[in-house]
C-alpha cells in the first residue's frame, strides 16, 4: 500500500537527504512511489537518490492556481536524479541565473496555502 | 457546432442541445434514430457543479438512447468519438449522436486555471504549482534548447491560425495578428506568452455518426468518412517521460489511424490538429509525420502549413483563435474538417480539391492522444 503514506513518507526521507526511487528487476527506475513498476508491472525495491541532479527544464509562471495566487511570479522544474525525473518549485527570483543543466538538490517545503508539502530545488553554487 | 465564445447567461445543456439540434438536422435523421449518445466533457464538476451530463444531454437534444459521458481530459471530444465508431464497427449501434460542451469564460482565471489544471498529476505535479501554461513551457524550453527554434517561430503559428479564423464565423477571434503582437504580448509561462495560448471558451459541438447499412437504408447525405481511428496513451506527469519535446501518443495513435485506414501522413490533405499553445501544434504535426522530429517549428513560418501550403493546419482557426471549449474541441475539429471537405466552410477554398482530412486532439500534455482519419467517398 502506498497512497498518501507512502507520499509522505518519501517527502520525509527526502527532508532528511535520504531520498530514493524505485527499481524493479527488470531494471526499470520509476517514481512517484508505486505499488507495481508502471513499465511492466514487476514488484519494486527502494534505491537510494542521488543528492544533486541536475535541471531539464524550467519555467517561471505568472498565472497560477488559487493555491499559488499570491505567491506568482513561480518557478517550475523538472530535474534529473539519476535514473529518475522530479518535479520541483525554483526560487523565482533567481530564474535569471538557470539554464537548462544548472545543478539541484532536492529538498521540501510547506506550500503556503495549506501547509501541504511540496518538492522544491535549491541552487547548488 | 454553436458559435466558440462567451455564451453568458447561457447553460452547457442549452449549448449541446443547440448543436445537438443542428448536427441531427444536417444528417436528415430524427432524434428517435439515435441508438446511443456519447457526450464529452472535462471540466463540469467545477465549472457548472454537473457531473453525470450523459442523461442530462440526451434530454437536451431529445434523445432516449443509452447516454454516456467521456472524459479523457482535452482529448474527451476525440475519445468520444472513437466511442462512437467502436460501437457503430462492433454492431451495437446504427446511429450515434457524439458531441461534446464546456462552459469557462465565467470563471476567474485562476479558477479556470485550476479547473484545467485538474488534467495534470495532482500530487506530483499540480499540488507544487504546476498549471498547463506552465507545463506547455517546460516542454517549450526543452523543445528551444534541443532544436533552436525560437518565441519567433512559435509567433507564426498564432499569426497562421489567426489569419484562418478571421473569415470563420464560429469562432472566438476573428482578428489579424502579428508576430510583434505575440512576441510583445505579456508573459503567461516564460517562454510563452499571452498570444502563445488558446483562450477560454464556452461551446458545444455534435456530430451523427451511422453506419454503412443505415447510409444506404436511409439515403442519408454522407459524404465523408470515418477511415481510421487511433487513441494512445502516456504517463500523466512530464517528470515520467523519456523526452520533453516529442509526443509519443501522438505518434502511437497517428500509426493506429492510419494502420486502421490505409492512409499515410503524405496522402492527408488537411489537418485540424490541438494547438493548445503553439509548442502543441508543432509538436502534433512532427508527431503526425507531417514533419521530421525538431523540424516542425518552421512550418508556419516557411508556409508549409498555411492556407495556401502543402498541407494547410488549422483552417478553423484552431483552438488558438476558433476557440477551446474543451470537451468540445475534438468533436468539432471533425465538424470543421467535414465542412472543408465537402465545400460548405468559409475556408474551404484553400483546399478544392481535399479529400482526406485528419483530427487529432489531445488530452493535458499529450498524456491522451486521439486521431481520426476522414476521407470523402463519394
Amino acid at each position: 500500500m502506498i497512497g498518501e503514506v507512502g507520499l509522505e513518507e518519501w517527502l520525509d526521507a527526502v527532508a532528511l537527504g535520504d531520498g530514493y526511487y524505485y527499481r524493479c528487476p527488470k531494471g526499470h527506475a520509476t517514481l512517484p512511489p508505486r505499488d507495481c513498476c508502471p513499465e511492466c508491472g514487476g514488484g519494486l525495491e527502494r534505491r537510494p537518490l542521488p543528492s544533486r541532479g541536475e535541471l531539464r527544464s524550467y519555467t517561471v509562471s505568472n498565472v497560477s492556481t488559487p493555491e499559488y495566487d499570491d505567491h506568482t511570479p513561480l518557478g517550475i522544474g523538472i530535474a534529473t536524479f539519476g535514473p529518475v525525473d522530479v518535479t520541483g518549485r525554483l526560487p523565482a527570483a533567481e530564474s535569471g541565473t538557470l539554464e537548462t543543466g544548472t545543478t539541484v538538490r532536492l529538498a521540501v517545503e510547506e506550500r503556503p496555502s495549506d501547509g501541504s508539502r511540496v518538492p522544491v530545488f535549491r541552487i547548488d553554487r | 457546432m454553436t458559435p466558440f465564445g462567451d455564451h453568458a447567461g447561457r447553460t452547457g445543456r442549452e449549448l449541446f442541445g443547440d448543436a445537438a439540434r443542428r448536427a441531427l438536422e444536417d444528417a436528415s435523421l430524427p432524434a428517435d434514430a439515435v441508438d446511443e449518445l456519447f457526450f464529452s466533457a472535462f471540466a463540469g464538476e467545477l465549472s457548472e457543479s454537473q457531473s453525470h451530463q450523459g442523461p442530462l444531454m440526451a434530454s437536451a437534444a431529445g434523445v432516449s438512447a443509452p447516454a454516456t459521458r467521456v472524459e479523457a481530459a482535452c482529448a474527451s471530444g476525440g475519445a468520444a468519438v472513437r466511442q462512437a465508431v467502436t460501437a457503430i464497427r462492433a454492431g451495437v449501434a446504427d446511429v450515434v449522436l457524439v458531441g461534446g460542451g464546456e462552459k469557462l469564460t465565467h470563471l476567474s482565471t485562476p479558477d479556470a486555471t485550476e479547473a484545467l489544471s485538474l488534467a495534470a498529476d495532482e500530487r506530483w505535479e499540480t499540488r507544487i504549482g504546476t498549471t498547463f501554461p506552465g507545463a506547455y513551457a517546460l516542454m517549450t524550453r526543452a523543445y528551444f534548447d534541443r532544436f533552436g527554434a525560437d518565441r519567433t517561430d512559435l509567433a507564426h503559428v498564432a499569426v497562421k491560425n489567426h489569419a484562418n479564423a478571421v473569415d470563420n464565423e464560429l469562432a472566438q477571434y476573428r482578428n489579424e495578428i502579428t508576430v510583434e503582437d505575440v512576441l510583445e504580448a505579456p508573459i503567461v509561462s516564460e517562454p510563452l506568452g499571452l498570444f502563445d495560448s488558446c483562450p477560454l471558451t464556452d461551446g458545444a459541438a455534435a456530430l451523427v455518426l451511422a453506419s454503412d447499412d443505415v447510409v444506404r437504408s436511409r439515403n442519408l447525405p454522407a459524404s465523408v468518412a470515418v477511415a481510421g481511428v487511433g487513441q494512445a496513451s502516456d504517463r500523466l506527469s512530464l517528470q515520467e517521460r523519456d523526452s520533453l519535446c516529442e509526443t509519443p501518443a501522438t505518434e502511437t495513435a497517428a500509426e493506429r489511424a492510419y494502420a486502421a485506414s490505409g492512409i499515410g501522413p503524405s496522402d492527408v490533405d488537411l489537418a485540424e490538429v490541438h494547438d493548445c499553445f503553439t509548442i502543441a501544434e508543432v509538436l502534433a504535426i512532427e508527431g503526425l509525420g507531417f514533419a521530421e522530429n525538431g523540424e516542425g517549428y518552421g512550418a508556419a513560418r516557411d508556409g508549409t502549413t498555411t492556407a495556401t501550403g502543402s498541407i494547410p493546419v488549422n483552417l478553423s482557426g484552431g483552438l488558438k483563435a476558433k476557440g477551446h471549449p474543451v470537451g468540445a474541441t475534438g468533436v468539432a475539429q471533425i465538424a470543421e474538417l467535414v465542412k472543408l471537405l465537402t465545400g460548405g466552410h468559409a475556408n474551404a477554398d484553400a483546399v478544392p480539391d481535399a479529400t482526406v482530412g485528419l483530427a487529432h486532439n489531445a488530452g493535458g500534455t499529450v498524456a491522451s492522444a486521439v486521431v481520426t482519419v476522414l476521407e470523402v467517398v463519394e
